[in-house]
């Protein structure tokens, strides 16, 4: 089944690039194996993604949102000045009302909590690609 | 109230004034006084009338009797009718005449015939049947208001010589002489009746000026009397309606203490005591009012640490979930990795090179389900340290790792570096845990939210002069000269509405000062900010009790104390 959906992936487009920017090793890894059909950046924060973002244009980016050395919000504002495409989820352990509407003000795609449903990220990142390729 | 009022006013009509009673009182008094007066100067009065009336009839009849002797001796009835005429000029007399001895009448005149004739026969008996010889005049009968009298006619004689007769007029001047050698010779009477009719008009005209006088005089001490006594009264009217006045609660009010006597004294001294009774409520009231605002203080102070432990609490709750989130969604991930990989490979089975894959994937699942466990476990010790209210010895130290290990995080996440520089020899004080732990998770607040952007926070602690000190120093924006005196008042913030209580640093003094330490707060704009937290270090041997501290200061510099009071 899984297979199947790989070969899907594959005959759409070759291979989709997502970052990963995390500063929890353990989630970045995790969510690279989770996603390993496609191809994954990481990033620890997010002046790394930013550094990333300046020289490669990505399909989707999906970020934690509190993070030292440039936060969420710090990668959405840069997402949004570098006029990418790239969709962008948010992952986050805790957001306020007020932090998650200033994410949907900064142009994020999805708002998703920790801890997360692996098969869950993998049905959304999905979901992302196929608006993002459409669009 | 209304019905207060209409009781006492009931009462009031019903009740004797003192005026009435006196007016009475004094009336009665007067009345007594002057009817007895009256009554005894009528019974003298008609006492001398009627004497008057006896003296003056035996004076007549005596008189008619010495002059009509020598005309009753020759028997001369015209001069007795002559003498008889003159004594019928006083009114009073109703008859006259002259009798001898054997009852014959020599001359009688009478008022009118009616009363000759009723009297004739009458009084000449009587005159006949009276020895005379010893009694001069004696009123004769007194019949429906009439006197009589009678007076002998006689001359003396000497006992030795033979007719020698004497005439009663010298008889009058010897008789202080020997009586022996004389003796009297009764040739008639003279008989006067006079009426009382006269006395009675006179007494009864007495009787009714005396009543009017009397009444007159009553009345006259009844006026009087209700006069002085309403002046009497007047000033002692003021001095109810002022009390009355006063029971009411109108303070202000006063009597006229004008005048110079007893009652002058009382206004005075009852105008006094108003005015002390005017302090004495005003201070209750002061007092009642300051005890309700304390007893509101009190309560506030209590919202206020509540407030604040609240504003810790959802802090911490913010970073807790961010704590424990991660490791969550890393047991979960890994779990479900694992669970669908084993899936995969349920046929195949797992090749011995994709073994380390695996137990990586349980490792992660170990090790964060280790750190779940630590923040639980820290969150637990946390709450049953603020459950707790007595004071307890306290490593300082460890108060300051474990509240750094709810924000540490979150101070990461904005670009804040902490660095701690502990006392090796981990100072004790007397205190609380859960209230240390607000005390420093407050002003770690105020720090990150004073840092805009990247900066450090300094947390410093050391054992000096028998006191801990902690020093908690950030690189924010600093606080302006005029803000700093006032950062512990309760609601003073310089942020925008809603985005501060003002309560945190309020709350912190509090704490603080709860446990026997001062907060002292130093600050430079654009350089940073210093709290300096000093308590004291409790002896070895001593009781836990956060009271006793010298109150030596270890702080320098330009820094500020808050004022006592505000906030404890």
């Amino acid at each position: 089944m899984s297979t199947q959906r790989r070969t899907t992936a594959d005959q759409q487009r070759p291979q989709a690039l997502i970052l990963v920017v995390d500063d929890e090793t353990m989630l970045r890894e995790l969510i690279a194996q989770a996603l390993n059909e496609f191809q994954v950046s990481t990033a620890g924060d997010g002046c790394e993604a930013v550094a990333l973002l300046q020289d490669q244009d990505f399909d989707l980016i999906i970020t934690d949102l509190m993070m030292p050395r440039g936060d969420g919000f710090f990668v959405l504002r840069a997402v949004r000045d570098l006029k990418r495409s790239s969709d962008v989820i948010v992952l986050t352990g805790y957001a306020s009302a007020e932090n998650e509407k200033l994410c949907r003000d900064l142009g994020c795609t999805d708002i998703m909590s920790k801890p997360f449903e692996v098969t869950q990220l993998r049905a959304q990142v999905n979901r992302c690609l196929q608006s993002h390729q459409h669009a | 109230m209304e019905n207060n009022t209409t009781h006492s006013d009931k009462k009031r009509h019903m009740r004797m004034g003192i005026k009435v009673k006196s007016i009475a009182a004094i009336s009665c008094l007067t009345m007594a006084l002057a009817f007895s007066l009256m009554w005894m100067s009528i019974y003298h009065g008609s006492q001398s009338v009627r004497e008057e009336l006896l003296r003056r009839g035996s004076i007549s009849a005596t008189n008619l009797a010495y002059n009509a002797t020598y005309a009753t001796l020759i028997g001369d009835t015209t001069t007795i009718a002559d003498l008889l005429g003159g004594i019928m000029a006083e009114k009073e007399v109703i008859y006259a005449r002259v009798v001898e001895p054997n009852g014959g009448v020599l001359a009688e005149r009478y008022r009118n015939e009616l009363e000759r004739h009723s009297m004739s026969g009458e009084g000449g008996r009587s005159c006949a049947d009276d020895d005379t010889t010893t009694t001069r005049v004696s009123p004769v009968a007194f019949a429906e208001g009439e006197v009589h009298f009678q007076a002998p006619i006689y001359i003396r004689q000497p006992v030795n010589d033979g007719l020698e007769a004497e005439v009663g007029l010298y008889d009058i001047a010897a008789e202080a002489g020997p009586v022996s050698s004389t003796y009297r010779h009764v040739i008639g009477y003279a008989q006067i009746g006079m009426t009382q009719q006269y006395m009675e008009e006179t007494i009864s005209q007495m009787r009714s000026s005396m009543t009017w006088i009397t009444i007159l005089a009553v009345l006259i001490a009844v006026l009087a009397t209700s006069a002085v006594v309403r002046m009497a009264i007047r000033p002692i009217r003021a001095l109810v309606f002022a009390t009355g006045r006063v029971a009411a609660g109108d303070y202000d009010c006063k009597v006229d203490e004008g005048r110079n006597d007893e009652i002058g004294d009382l206004a005075d001294s009852f105008n006094k005591m108003t005015a002390d009774l005017k302090d004495t409520r005003a201070a209750l009231v002061e007092k009642d009012l300051l005890e309700a605002a304390y007893v509101e203080l009190k309560e506030a102070q209590q919202q206020l640490v509540q407030a604040g432990k609240m504003a810790a609490i959802g802090q911490l709750a913010a970073g807790v979930a961010h704590e424990i989130n991660n490791p969550l969604a890393g047991i979960m991930g890994y779990a479900q990795l694992t669970n669908e990989q084993l899936r995969l490979r349920s046929e195949t089975g797992i090749r011995p090179d994709e073994l380390p894959k695996f137990r990586n994937y349980i490792e992660n699942m170990e090790k964060q389900s280790q750190r779940c466990k630590q923040i639980v476990q820290n969150l637990l010790r946390f709450a049953r340290a603020s459950s707790k209210e007595e004071s307890e010895r306290v490593n300082v130290n460890e108060i300051v790792v474990e509240t750094l290990s709810f924000i540490s995080h979150q101070m990461a996440a904005m670009q804040i570096e902490v660095e701690t520089h502990l006392a090796a020899d981990s100072p004790m004080i007397n205190g609380h845990p859960g209230k240390l732990q607000q005390v420093f998770t407050n002003i770690l607040i105020n720090c990150i939210q004073a840092i805009k952007g990247i900066g450090t926070i300094t947390i410093t602690s050391e054992v000096l002069a028998g006191r801990v000190m902690v020093t908690i120093a950030d690189t924010g924006e600093g606080i302006p000269e005029e803000h700093l005196e006032k950062i512990f008042e309760p609601f003073f913030t310089t942020k925008e509405i809603g985005q501060g209580t003002g309560l945190g640093l309020s709350v912190t003094y509090g704490l603080v000062r709860d446990m026997g330490g001062e907060v002292a707060v130093e600050s430079k704009v654009d350089h940073g900010t210093t709290f300096t937290l000093t308590f004291p270090v409790p002896r070895e041997n001593d009781a836990v009790s956060p009271e006793e501290t010298d109150t030596q200061s270890l702080e320098t510099g330009s820094s500020v104390h808050p004022q006592e009071g505000i906030s404890s």
